[in-house]
């Protein structure tokens, strides 16, 4: 398993090396497909975060090319006349109605459909926590900043490919939230009212919307996740995976599997996991059934509308906000400007900042490759909980009304709970987090100087009694450790090919010029490079 | 390792009967087992314990990578020795002495560099286990056909009707893809080789030749371009390109078929329209109970050729969107009409326009008792009897209220026409 002397050429080569070979000859490919095959990835199931929300993409992909084939994103009015009976000859926009027959009329229609909306869920869900992995181990700083930009990107962009899809099917729930979605354009100030009617190409519902929504949904925003998702693979893959510490682990190499076989072959089969789990919930777990909803109406709204969980945050921001509105001047800045366009400006923009900032604050301008514990880093980690508990009342808070009811609790008081609980709660999470950091870098600290306790208590001759403790094991690596490269290439000697020294290249060029026709010349082939 | 005697047999020559270990602290550090628990436990062939296996995988007692060869295994003692539960004062035992720090291991020995890697899995050394690791990832390969064809079988042959179906469908699909991916990860796990590829990183940064390089010819290249030379070169392609820019704003602005104008600022309501239902059923005195409510919507005023009046309900999706308006008929009495719009409401009858005014959501949500109106967007809570103020809740305005009047033969009709505001979510040209 060690590295190897160069195996010989085959010279009878079978179908495969000759491909390989064919495909060398025209882009010289061998380096690059030796280098990357070999590429090592570390191994920690953290890393795998991002890869779901890479595979829930891939599903989205797969699945939404399957319902466009059916869906029809029009807002023409047509009267219902599928097998759903309790919808028969109610008139609705052609885009429920081709949603419902989706549902109702197309082979495997609702299955795809279900797995669509789950796996977009997932996708917004897996990108949130692979940045919380990403924040809490400190994998960010320098030099990976800006893979962590488009990681915000990502989110940002996820997060409005969601709604939009969502918004789509023109049932109640999605009308609703269209209809939120107009007032929030409306309420920037000086160019709302233009921002509003050129999204919706006139005054809410508009005109045509739906084809619009639809060009969004299926080109121009996975266009941009494409090309994001492929620079945020492509810097990943130049600037190697980060890692924790362990044995044998340094800033300057990676220890993992090798791509191919064991890092491609375990990938394949995560991404066929991801996708049998989301296809169950596809299958298993009904979502947003439109059908219960009925199209959409201006005039009617269904209790206990909820969003998608990842717009949930902005309702409850929305719900908790206190009713102030400036009005002067003969102008008005609405008091749903603050909590749904100002607050994700200021939460998404100092997401994207941190990384400056940290490195600002603590004048780290060092690169790492090595991931921090979040305890390594009590400030960042506290800041970290801080965040995530300021979300968790947001979101709690969009749901607020089902809470209330559920429980019997007034909602009056749910929403003072919320407005009070997010200015209390995130300090709180801060000084408690900062404290369990320090306390656990305490315990390490003892463990290091005195050893592990033991639970072995003897007695010494003085008669005091004392606990055994035995020092801290050095973690040992799992697997034998082994070069990246199985087989070791010669030392380039100026031509880079590292076939042959010098002479005999020189000899071999003079053979094969000499016996042009023959087949001899074969071997020497990477000389005439 | 090379000087550790073989397992319960204190060897002649080994220090273990003669020197027992000064008792003291420093030494006795050792003694205890380094897993955690005290070595006593560990029985002379760790593997042939698959509790103490499945706890502690990762062997640290140094044995070497073949497993069965137990001889030349760590600091264990002796099969059948047990020191029993540790006991105050009890004194090492004398197989202690085996374990003496100078004659044990700790970490799998200076000569393995302290590296000693987990166990080999038994598909390492054992034909029979690889076959069966073989035939199980087979099993689940064939599973994945049984889905894919489960799949297609209830694609084609089951009826889309059925409740069946879609669970079906799912299922399938989930064994499916499922299987070949069970499949794909045990494969890596049992049949590839488990080893850990170390790699160099590089630095990013280059070298300061190269730099010093690359930016001289791109300045070189740049003073070849003239731009620093011709400034009116420079000028005009600045101007031109910020010109071309700023046609971006012509697609931009074509967006929209209509400018906003004062389209916020009305409604469909006018003069005279009629009170009419979603169902087209013109709203009379005595149709509503007491604390009853209903949706309204405007049903326009036509006069026809030979000079009669018929209504026109626009119930369509642009009026519903801005003219939805919620009718509540008060019991007597309790309305405290705001000043000027003390004739505004008929017989207890009062009628405000739906659309929330802090986010557009219909304000459906009606409390017969508090005479509360609750959005269900966003629980913003509107007062009927105070002129539909916001008690609580994000939305900060009152909803805009519809003069009603009733004609002759008991109709509601709006008797000054539109709302006297905007209707629904403020916006910034809005006083």
């Amino acid at each position: 398993m060690t590295t190897a002397s160069p195996p010989d050429f085959v010279k009878r080569p079978g179908p495969v090396r000759k491909l390989n070979r064919a495909a060398d000859e025209r882009f010289g490919t061998q380096a690059g497909l030796r280098r990357n095959l070999n590429k090592v990835f570390p191994d920690h199931w953290s890393f795998m975060i991002g890869e779901i929300a890479l595979y829930s993409f891939v599903i989205l992909l797969l699945t939404g090319i399957y319902l466009t084939l059916f869906f029809d994103p029009s807002n023409t009015e047509v009267v219902y006349n599928g097998s759903y009976v309790p919808l028969k000859g109610v008139e609705m926009s052609r885009a429920y109605a081709s949603t419902l027959d989706i549902s109702f009329d197309t082979r495997a229609g609702l299955v795809f459909r279900q797995i669509h909306h789950w796996a977009a869920l997932i996708f917004v869900a897996s990108i949130i926590v692979h940045l919380m992995r990403v924040f809490f181990t400190g994998a960010y700083r320098k030099p990976r900043e800006v893979n962590w930009l488009i990681g915000v990107g990502l989110l940002i962009l996820g997060i409005l490919e969601g709604f939009a899809g969502y918004s789509l099917p023109d049932d109640l729930l999605s009308g609703t939230g269209l209809r939120i979605a107009a007032s929030i354009a409306q309420s920037i100030p000086i160019i709302g009212t233009w921002a509003s009617f050129m999204v919706f190409n006139g005054e809410f519902p508009g005109a045509n919307f739906l084809p619009r929504l639809y060009v969004v949904h299926i080109l121009l925003v996975p266009g941009v996740l494409l090309a994001l998702i492929g620079a945020h693979l492509a810097i990943l893959w130049q600037q190697k995976h980060t890692d924790f510490p362990g044995p044998g682990k340094t800033e300057h190499n990676v220890i993992g599997h090798r791509v191919f076989p064991i890092f491609a072959v375990k990938s394949g089969g995560f991404f066929m996991m991801t996708f049998a789990m989301i296809a169950l919930l596809g299958g298993l777990a009904q979502i947003n059934p439109i059908w219960m909803f009925g199209p959409y109406d201006p005039s009617m709204v269904s209790s206990a509308s909820q969003p998608d969980w990842y717009i949930g945050f902005l309702d409850g921001s929305t719900r908790l906000m206190p009713p102030w509105e400036f009005r002067g001047l003969g102008h008005t800045v609405p008091a749903v400007f603050w909590p749904t366009a100002v607050l994700p400006g200021i939460l998404f923009t100092l997401l994207a900042i941190w990384p400056f900032l940290e490195a600002r604050f603590t004048g780290d301008t060092k690169s790492h490759n090595l991931l921090q514990r979040p305890r390594e880093a009590p400030t960042r980690t506290a800041l970290g909980a801080m965040a995530i508990s300021f979300y968790l009342v947001l979101w709690i808070s969009g749901g607020n009304d089902v809470i209330a009811k559920t429980f019997s609790i007034s909602l009056n008081a749910m929403t003072w709970a919320g407005r009070i609980g997010l200015l209390v709660v995130p300090p709180i999470a801060y000084a408690v987090t900062k404290k369990l950091c320090l306390n656990l870098q305490d315990k390490d600290a003892e463990i290091e100087h005195h050893g592990i306790e033991t639970g072995i208590i003897r007695q010494l001759p003085n008669g005091e009694f004392v606990e055994d403790h035995r020092p801290k094991p050095e973690p040992v690596p799992d697997y034998p450790m082994v070069p990246t490269d199985r087989y070791a290439l010669p030392a380039a000697n100026g031509h880079g090919d590292g076939h042959g020294t010098g002479i005999a290249r020189r000899a071999g060029k003079a053979v094969s010029g000499f016996f042009v026709e023959e087949k001899d010349k074969e071997p020497e082939a990477p000389g005439k490079h | 390792m090379s000087d550790q005697t073989g397992p319960g047999t204190p060897g002649p020559g080994g220090p273990g009967d003669q020197d027992r270990p000064e008792d003291s602290a420093s030494e006795r550090m050792h003694y205890a087992g380094y897993q955690g628990e005290p070595a006593d436990k560990a029985d002379q062939d760790s593997m042939s314990s698959i509790f103490h296996r499945a706890k502690h995988p990762v062997d640290t007692s140094g044995a070497p990578a073949k497993g069965s060869d137990v001889a030349a295994g760590g600091p264990e003692i002796s099969a059948g020795t047990h020191d029993g539960p540790e006991a105050l004062g009890t004194p090492p035992h004398q197989t202690d002495s085996t374990r003496n720090p100078q004659h044990t291991v700790m970490r799998g020995g200076a000569g393995s560099g302290g590296v000693t890697p987990r166990r080999p899995r038994s598909a390492d050394h054992d034909r029979r286990a690889e076959r069966r690791a073989e035939r199980v990832i087979a099993l689940w390969f064939m599973l994945s056909v049984v889905g894919t064809v489960g799949f297609v079988i209830t694609n084609f042959v089951g009826d889309k009707h059925k409740e069946y179906y879609t669970p079906c469908l799912g299922s399938a699909l989930g064994i499916a893809v499922g299987g070949l991916g069970i499949g794909l990860i045990l494969w890596a796990k049992r049949l590839m080789p488990h080893e850990q590829a170390v790699q160099e990183r590089h630095e990013f940064t280059s070298a300061k030749e190269e730099i010093a390089v690359t930016e001289a010819e791109i300045a070189d290249g740049f003073a070849d371009t003239g731009l620093t030379r011709f400034p009116l070169l420079r000028r005009t392609l600045l101007g031109a390109g910020t010109v071309l820019g700023g046609l971006v704003v012509v697609p931009l602005l074509n967006l929209t078929n209509a400018k906003p104008g004062k389209k916020l600022d009305h409604t469909s309501w006018v003069k005279g329209a009629r009170l009419v239902t979603e169902e087209g059923r013109y709203v009379k005195l005595g149709d509503v109970s007491i604390g009853g409510i209903e949706t309204v919507f405007p049903a326009i005023p036509v006069t026809g050729a030979n000079g009669q009046v018929s209504y026109q309900a626009k119930t369509d999706l642009h009026t519903k969107a801005d003219s939805t308006t919620i009718l509540i008929r008060l019991p007597p009495g309790v309305d405290r009409p705001r000043k000027g719009r003390e004739n505004w409401s008929v017989d207890g009858h009062v009628a405000y326009s739906k659309i929330c005014s802090h986010a557009g959501c219909p304000v459906s949500l009606y409390e017969q008792q508090t005479h509360h109106l609750l959005c269900p967007c966003h629980q913003s809570v509107f007062d009927v009897l105070d002129g539909c103020r916001a008690i609580f809740g994000p939305a900060s305005r009152s909803l805009p209220q519809l003069a009603i009047a009733a004609d002759s033969d008991g109709y509601l009709y709006a008797r000054n026409g539109d709302y006297d505001e905007p209707v629904g979510a403020a916006f910034w040209e809005r006083s």
